[in-house]
């Protein structure tokens, strides 16, 4: 996974190896300072040497001030590597994404495609920058640190082949014991957040029922839970602190009581002394430190999981090898035989179709009426290939989809989705999906003929009004007028309509209609809807019922022989037809 | 079906509230503890420091001693920790040294000097993680009662409160706020005071062991202190650029990733890339900007008390050697080796607290915003309640009782007596507006009867739903009274009034829990058997025993593995649960198809028996049947009177009912 992970790095790779030497040298310039502070005090103060001295200061500043130098550069690279590596997996990613179809958006399902998007390269990034910095730093001060300690006094510095061990020893075992809890804390402060917000959403039911104290004991319980588990682990993980300081004070001691025999009896001088007690600090700090940043990783490793797993995925959909798409036109014949369907992740035994199978001629107009849940969306959606049959095929003119390119078959094919969705920009901005090319003259056509004009006139900027995230400035009935001048605008061979008039009135809705017999006289129009008032003029009605075709034909033959047909008729009719 | 509800009056006070370093806040989801480097994060600063942490404190302060007790061990650590260091000194210029000098003195004063500093290091980490546990006792309790008041004032504000501040905004005072305060208390504040004794230590032992060279410390602590103020001020300017980009990318991949349906769709995938790339592009330039930044910070400063250490190792060396050969302290400062060694690992420290504090300044000041914003909301009014009336239970001679379980029914308790509970609702003459100068109801009145059946139909924004919201007391009348049994609603206990109604809304909002537990949210000393019965009354008994664990099967949030239709049918079966005389149904069965809807209506007419019925909706099958139909636009009623009455007139009802006059 890391493997794979790295190759986002891309051109960012002279960063990625230069940060780290720098780095390293940053640290170097670091520790020399003692080991030279220990030659100053050793040769030119013990040996009253004041020109050493100043030599020897002299030194010193230098090398101080490269360590400036080489700092700065040092934190610029790796900036530059950390970065470059997200922009790079996200721009991955994001491409990925849109590659998949939509049983894979359903599969991984959007919230979690745009965590991994965000949050969890976020999180990458920052490893990244951790691995470039800290993961080279720790083990390269400790080995320098190390290195001069051993040149200084090598029986000395045995002690910390004893100290080092017993140190990551006692860490490692601490994080073991604690890292579990840390984890069941997490998750229950993620379900104490997911029942506030379950709290907020029902607040109305909460406060009719008036179950305020109810809800406070229940969210009570969760939360001392969570305290209870919280004091557990950080009870567990407080022995940290004290554990470590012990190992480091016993070396410490260590190093006092060796040493001090040892420039006793003249085998090392009192300088030397100084600089290995500077030393014990940064050799077992940064020993800490490692294990810490060891640690960190094992979360980076779970967003790299999900990460590479968007990346690794295979389309559920593959375009068509075969053809390559060309400027062929579609008449609009469609064809279902024998076709079976199931939601690829759904865990549900039966089909959600079952042995659906029916002509369309091209440029007929075709409605298609069930109850919720009885198939229709998922059998509208079988022929732009958003999903592929389970079994059975779809023609469309006579050509399997699958044998299609996708971008060819879509470009002829108009979809008003029933969970229909604008994006930030203007009116213009969103109709303009449909032909980038078109201008107001034609966008203009496209919303008279959606019953959109009207109420698009009435804003003061027109086209240019603002549409915000999710279009939630305007009202239900005119975002679907919108989204279906927007499908219009494609000039499509095929235009489906699932139950995208719900929120507009029938008048308006029935002018709609008529523009579909008008002007649309040669596309297949495909509509899917509740209400009999909005199916009754249709060339062909599909009653869908349990997954399957109860019957096919016009208003009046339905009405003559299918009782499914009557039913709903008759549901309604009460009603006076007033909304579905 | 969409319909949006006329319920939401504070639409255009939404998005007010979102500031913009916000943007961050709602990707951080579980990931804790994410850091800007440099310790930039978030700069929004609390408006009354001093007041916030002092309301802070009463939350960990249960028991002053303990606090007292905490301080007390912190400062135990951090002193023996500074006094450790000292003992570089007495062990080479007194035990060691002497020894060259003189080896018949041995070693027993070094192991003599060696065991007390055992002693003293054992007492610090003793310290140190008594220190360590109690403090982390104190902020888990210390949270755990911010979180637990915070959610307790928030079941006590009115519906208003809710929708001016939107789910998200009340939502982030449980994450990003508690989060934010709980890290400060655990970690940021320990930190910091131990940092500062250190700080005071350090500099004390310095100024002692020789104030000339301390002098040379300054004066680097001073060039420290203004390239990092330097440096931090660009690094804050440049954090605030890439959060915004950060935000933009984020909010694009939101936004296209949930609408990627459409996408396909329309064969958009390579215009959203090449608009992705050049967001994506934007925030990568900026990050790296601010990344470096802030990154720098630590290599300069640590450089240079670096070149700060030359200098001192120099002078000092000076000041050492001047010290042995004339035997006479300058400047009155005695300066050994040992004195020398001590005063350099001192040099190295000096400046981390510095650092550290202005690390964790922002941390803290973000935590004393957050505990500001939790506490704006725990300071905010209330639902008030000034109703007297509660409702008792009563036998079958209508005479009070103490006992809920063998009541035969229920009574307003009024200064005069006990007034029978039937359900009798009046309304006269009420206006309303939520926003001032923009009436949503204008002189409303309506009587239902006892057992009436009242229905309200009109277009989306009429003010259907407000009608309802005042009866339950969401809202208050501005004009005009509501009377419940001829009391005046304001005069009776708010929670003693809503257990008089019960209300069916169109969003179906279901809990975790199993399906029992949701039925008998209705009434909850409800018996497994009344649960069951009321399920078969709402016809939702056939298709729960069709789960997989029936009345047992485990629901999540708001029940999203049950379809629509399913999960009204449990709202439904939740209400029958509850025996309350009125019942408010709004638009209960939109989004019900009309089959499915068919096959409730028994279910729905048993639930309805008997009692006083409001129905608002779209459909007009479902108010046919109604005693009286109100028709309602723009806040007025303009026709009033049964189907029969309201059809024979030929007005807008029957406009609406012979399909001529739409809905939208």
């Amino acid at each position: 996974m890391f493997k794979q992970l790295m190759g986002y790095i891309g051109e960012y790779k002279k960063y990625f190896i230069l940060a780290p030497v720098l780095v390293v040298g940053e640290s170097v310039a670091e520790l020399i300072l003692p080991y030279l502070m220990g030659l100053l005090v050793g040769n030119g103060v013990g040996g009253n040497n004041i020109p050493y001295m100043y030599r020897i200061g002299a030194i010193m500043i230098v090398v101080a001030a490269l360590g400036i130098v080489d700092g700065i550069y040092a934190a610029k690279f790796s900036a530059k590597a950390s970065q470059g590596f997200g922009y790079n997996l996200r721009e991955a990613l994001f491409r990925k994404v849109q590659t998949f179809s939509f049983a894979d958006v359903d599969k991984f399902s959007t919230a979690s495609l745009v965590t991994r998007c965000t949050t969890d390269v976020k999180q990458l990034q920052q490893t990244a920058m951790e691995l470039t910095r800290v993961l080279i730093r720790a083990p390269s001060l400790l080995f320098v640190s190390l290195f001069f300690c051993f040149r200084m006094n090598f029986r000395l510095s045995i002690t910390f082949l004893v100290a080092i061990p017993t140190l990551l020893a006692v860490v490692l075992i601490i994080v073991h014991f604690t890292t579990y809890l840390f984890e069941v804390m997490q998750t229950k402060i993620d379900n104490l957040n997911a029942s506030v917000q379950e709290n907020l959403i029902a607040i109305r039911v909460v406060k009719s029922f008036v179950r305020m104290t109810h809800e406070k004991l229940k969210f009570k319980k969760a939360n001392d839970d969570l305290m209870k588990t919280s004091i557990m682990a950080t009870i567990r993980l407080s022995i940290m602190q004290p554990a470590t300081m012990m190992v480091l004070y016993g070396t410490t001691l260590a190093i006092y009581w060796f040493g001090g025999h040892m420039v006793g009896n003249g085998s090392m001088q009192d300088g030397q002394l100084l600089s290995f007690v500077t030393y014990v600090n940064q050799i077992l700090m940064s020993v800490m430190m490692f294990s810490m940043v060891l640690m960190g990783l094992t979360r980076a490793r779970a967003c790299g999981r999900r990460v590479t797993e968007v990346l690794n995925h295979e389309p559920d959909i593959r375009d068509s090898e075969t053809d390559e798409g060309d400027e062929t036109p579609i008449r609009g014949e469609i064809v279902f035989d024998h076709v079976a369907f199931k939601y690829p992740q759904s865990d549900r035994k039966g089909m959600v179709l079952q042995d659906v199978s029916f002509k369309i001629p091209a440029g007929s107009f075709v409605a298609i009426v069930g109850a919720t849940g009885e198939g229709k969306t998922s059998l509208v959606n079988l022929i732009p290939r958003f999903y592929d049959a389970t079994s059975g095929a779809v023609y469309v003119d006579g050509k399997n989809v699958k044998d299609y390119n996708l971008r060819h078959l879509r470009k002829h094919i108009g979809m008003v989705l029933q969970n229909n969705v604008l994006f930030t920009g203007t009116i213009r901005s969103n109709l303009q999906w449909g032909n980038p090319q078109a201008d107001d003259e034609e966008l203009l056509a496209a919303t008279k003929d959606s019953q959109a004009y009207e109420f698009i006139s009435r804003f003061p900027e027109g086209l240019d009004t603002q549409i915000d995230q999710g279009g939630v400035n305007v009202s239900g009935g005119q975002k679907q007028r919108l989204c279906i001048a927007r499908a219009m605008l494609k000039k499509p061979s095929i235009l489906i309509l699932d139950d995208s008039t719900s929120a507009v009135d029938s008048a308006t809705e029935g002018k709609i209609r008529e523009t579909f017999y008008n002007k649309y006289k040669d596309t297949t129009v495909l509509l899917v809807a509740q209400r009999i008032s909005s199916v009754q003029y249709a060339d062909q009605i599909i009653v869908l019922e349990h997954g399957t075709i109860e019957d096919m034909g016009s208003h009046d033959e339905l009405m003559a022989r299918c009782r499914v047909y009557q039913e709903i008729y008759a549901s309604q009719q009460e009603g006076g037809g007033l909304d579905g | 079906m969409a319909e949006k509800k006329d319920t939401a009056p504070a639409v255009d006070t939404k998005g007010k509230t979102e500031e913009e370093d916000d943007e961050e806040g709602s990707y951080k989801g579980s990931m804790r503890g994410q850091r800007g480097p440099g310790g930039a994060k978030d700069f929004r600063k609390p408006k009354d420091t001093r007041g916030t942490i002092r309301r802070l404190l009463t939350y960990v302060v249960h028991n002053k001693l303990l606090l007292v007790f905490v301080l007390l061990m912190m400062l135990v650590a951090s002193i023996v920790d500074l006094r450790a260091g000292y003992y570089l000194k007495p062990l080479i210029d007194d035990c060691i040294i002497p020894v060259i000098k003189d080896p018949s003195i041995g070693w027993s004063p070094l192991a003599h000097q060696l065991l007390k500093l055992l002693g003293l290091y054992i007492f610090g980490a003793a310290a140190s993680y008594g220190q360590g546990l109690l403090m982390s006792f104190l902020s888990q309790r210390a949270i755990n009662k911010l979180r637990g008041d915070l959610f307790d004032k928030l079941q006590e504000m009115p519906i208003s409160y809710y929708d001016a501040n939107g789910n998200g905004e009340i939502m982030s005072r449980f994450t990003n706020d508690a989060d934010n305060v709980q890290m400060a208390m655990e970690q940021t504040v320990t930190m910091m005071i131990s940092s500062v004794i250190n700080f005071v230590g350090t500099v004390a032992l310095m100024i002692y062991l020789n104030w000339i060279l301390f002098l040379i410390v300054v004066a680097f602590m001073v060039v420290d202190y203004i390239i990092v103020r330097k440096i931090s001020k660009r690094s804050k300017i440049l954090y605030k650029a890439q959060q915004r980009n950060l935000g933009r990318v984020n909010a694009y991949v939101e936004e296209m990733v949930e609408g990627i349906k459409v996408v396909k769709a329309f064969n958009y995938e390579e215009e959203i890339k090449s608009e992705f790339t050049g967001k994506d592009r934007a925030y990568r330039d900026a990050a790296m900007d601010a990344t470096y930044v802030g990154m720098i910070i630590m290599p300069v400063l640590n450089q240079v008390m670096g070149i700060c250490y030359a200098v001192t190792a120099v002078i000092g060396g000076l000041f050492v050697i001047s010290t042995i050969s004339t035997g006479a302290a300058v400047g009155g400062v005695v300066f050994t080796v040992g004195s020398l060694g001590t005063y350099l690992n001192y040099t190295k420290r000096v400046a981390m607290p510095i650092n550290q504090v202005s690390q964790q300044m922002v941390t803290l000041l973000s935590a004393v915003a957050g505990a500001e914003r939790i506490f704006a909301v725990m300071d905010s009014q209330p639902e008030v309640d000034e109703g007297k009336v509660t409702m008792v239970p009563v036998d079958e001679n209508g005479r009070e009782m103490d006992s809920w379980l063998t009541n035969k029914g229920e009574a307003w308790k009024t200064e005069n007596g006990l007034v029978p509970l039937k359900g009798h609702v009046q309304i006269q003459d009420i206006s309303f507006h939520y926003v001032e100068g923009k009436p949503v109801l204008k002189h409303v009145s309506v009587e239902a009867l006892p057992g009436q059946k009242i229905a309200f139909v009109g277009s989306t924004g009429a003010g259907k739903t407000t009608i309802t919201n005042l009866i339950n007391r969401f809202y208050d009348v501005q004009e005009g009274r509501i009377l419940y049994d001829g009391i005046d609603v304001k005069d009776i206990k708010k929670d003693d009034l809503r257990r008089s109604l019960v209300v069916i809304l169109q969003d179906t909002h279901l809990f975790s829990g199993t399906i029992m537990e949701n039925i008998r949210y209705g009434r909850l000393n409800a018996t497994d058997e009344e649960c069951i019965q009321a399920a078969k009354r709402a016809n939702a008994y056939n298709f729960i025993m069709s789960l997989p664990d029936g009345f047992d099967t485990y629901i999540t949030g708001d029940g999203g593995s049950l379809s629509q239709g399913q999960r009204q049918l449990l709202n439904i079966a939740r209400a029958a649960v509850a025996k309350p005389p009125v019942l408010i149904m709004d638009e209960a069965t939109s989004s019900i198809d009309t089959r499915t809807e068919k096959e409730i209506e028994k279910g729905m007419d048993g639930l309805m028996h008997g009692k006083t019925v409001f129905v608002i909706a779209h459909r007009l099958s479902t108010v046919r049947n109604s005693d009286k139909i109100c028709v309602i636009e723009a806040g007025e009623i303009i026709e009033f009177g049964s189907h029969r009455e309201l059809l024979a007139k030929g007005g807008r009802y029957y406009e609406l009912y012979t399909g001529q006059h739409m809905l939208e």
